[in-house]
């Protein structure tokens, strides 16, 4: 258990609050999406003092994101008062540049330019690791991981299988991490995290056809709906399933998205719908005055917030109607 | 032998200390979580300096407190003193220092929390300090009954 001392938090949650309020509000979306293009768009960022600074042209503003990333993480990890909690949501971008690399070595290639700086492991170091395989440095979990991935490579030859392991395996560890904390308030986030993800994955999956087998090897464990859950709802359409779950507290958000896939057959609804729910419990932080809570809740909002701005940038440069932009936009924190 | 120390000197002596000693130290955490939140504040804006510095002042009344009702105790003793009339200020040293302290603790939450409010809103200084002052109530009331029973 590692301790974690609400007054502590004192000097961080102050920065954190001063912070907070130039984070893009539903205004400052909405200037965005109702801007003459990408160009006009993407100047609502650099008023924002979005990434390094580099903000001329809004064909980069895939830079700028990342670079507006890193500086959230290079913030939050100066002024944590308990290190362990950042690393602890740094981990998996880790996981996403190991996945890359690995996919690039089972492909023959050179790895593609997307690996992100935003890890534990710096993007050289990483790069390192995987090409002298020394793995002494990570994580247990990522040592299994990837002797699962080679394993399961050598075997299958598809690279969905490097996806599918590494993503789990990514899981979890950060839920893993997060029960290591002694707060009540991260230990429920772990629990909400792993639900919405295995209800989004089942449902796709059951809407897909998958077998049984499929579907409980991708299960997240720990959460508050259990294995027995799943599979229990198995042998019934997907409609009974979302009709039980409404005993639970993701009850009406499900029974809504469910609604959505039934009407345009567009999946991405739930998605969205159970990130709003994430974001609703994160929301609660606000009334929490010292404490990780805050700490945690400004990263998620940043998160959330560079989302959006890629969806509005995204959106803006294919010249999508702004109603549909504004239907794929997450629940912000401000 | 153990008249010879715990004369009504001492007890008067001990009740002086702890009136400022445990309100001293509440104050001193109070100011102290104030100023972190106060100073994490002004790193992102550093023009709230003037209502920062008033939130975070508010904790170390107490202290000012124990101090006044350390003064009086002090000024009470006499080489003649008996025991009882010890005893009596030592008692009338406790009010002040154990309201002090947790009041003190508390107020600073108050004020570091008043302190984020003004970060999002800097018009709302007066309802900050009005809050925190709610806690200041009870630390003068202690105050009022340490003086009481110094008599």
């Amino acid at each position: 258990m590692i301790k974690i001392k609400q007054d502590d938090y004192a000097y961080a949650v102050g920065l954190i609050r001063a912070k907070e309020i130039k984070l893009l509000d539903g205004d400052r979306l909405n200037r965005m999406i109702e801007a003459q293009g990408a160009a006009e768009a993407f100047k609502v960022l650099a008023e924002a003092e979005y990434g390094y600074g580099n903000t001329e042209n809004f064909h980069s503003f895939e830079q700028v994101l990342a670079e507006e990333m890193k500086k959230t993480y290079d913030l939050l990890a100066e002024i944590s008062p308990v290190p362990e909690v950042v690393d602890a949501f740094k981990k998996k971008h880790d996981y996403f540049n190991i996945k890359v690399l690995l996919k690039a070595e089972f492909s023959g290639q050179e790895p593609p330019q997307i690996l992100v700086d935003t890890g534990v492991f710096g993007v050289e170091q990483i790069k390192r690791i995987i090409r002298e395989r020394d793995y002494s440095e990570l994580t247990p979990i990522m040592m299994q991981a990837i002797a699962d991935t080679y394993d399961a490579f050598s075997r299958m030859r598809d690279p969905q299988a490097v996806d599918l392991i590494i993503d789990k395996a990514s899981y979890d560890q950060f839920v893993n991490d997060l029960n290591e904390f002694d707060s009540p308030f991260l230990h429920e986030l772990a629990r909400i995290i792993i639900d919405i993800t295995n209800i989004n994955m089942y449902i796709r999956a059951r809407s897909l056809n998958k077998s049984w087998d499929f579907i409980g090897k991708l299960l997240l464990k720990g959460g508050e709906i259990s294995e027995e859950f799943y599979f229990a709802g198995f042998d019934k359409p997907v409609e009974a399933f979302v009709d039980d779950l409404r005993r639970t507290k993701y009850g009406d958000t499900v029974k809504r998205g469910w609604e959505l896939y039934t009407a345009k057959k567009n999946i991405s609804g739930l998605e969205k719908l159970l990130d709003d729910f994430l974001m609703s419990y994160i929301r609660r932080s606000k009334l929490i005055t010292m404490g990780v809570e805050p700490f945690i809740a400004y990263l998620f909002a940043k998160e959330t917030e560079i989302r959006n701005v890629r969806i509005i940038m995204t959106g803006k440069i294919n010249g999508l109607n702004d109603d549909l932009i504004r239907e794929r936009l997450r629940l912000g924190y401000v | 032998m153990l008249e010879q120390i715990f004369t009504g000197q001492f007890f008067a002596y001990f009740g002086a200390a702890i009136a400022f000693l445990v309100a001293g130290l509440g104050s001193s955490k109070g100011v102290g979580l104030a100023g972190q939140t106060g100073a994490g504040v002004l790193s992102e804006d550093p023009s709230k300096f003037g209502s920062v510095m008033l939130l975070e002042a508010l904790p170390s009344t107490q202290a000012i407190y124990g101090f006044v009702i350390a003064f009086l105790i002090i000024g009470k003793i006499n080489d003649a003193m008996v025991l009882q009339e010890g005893l009596k200020l030592f008692a009338a040293g406790l009010p002040m220092g154990v309201v002090g302290l947790v009041s003190a603790i508390y107020q600073g939450k108050v004020s570091a929390s008043g302190i984020q409010l003004i970060s999002k809103h800097p018009e709302s200084v007066g309802s900050a300090i009005t809050l925190a002052l709610m806690v200041e109530m009870f630390a003068i009331l202690a105050l009022i009954v340490s003086i009481l029973m110094i008599g």
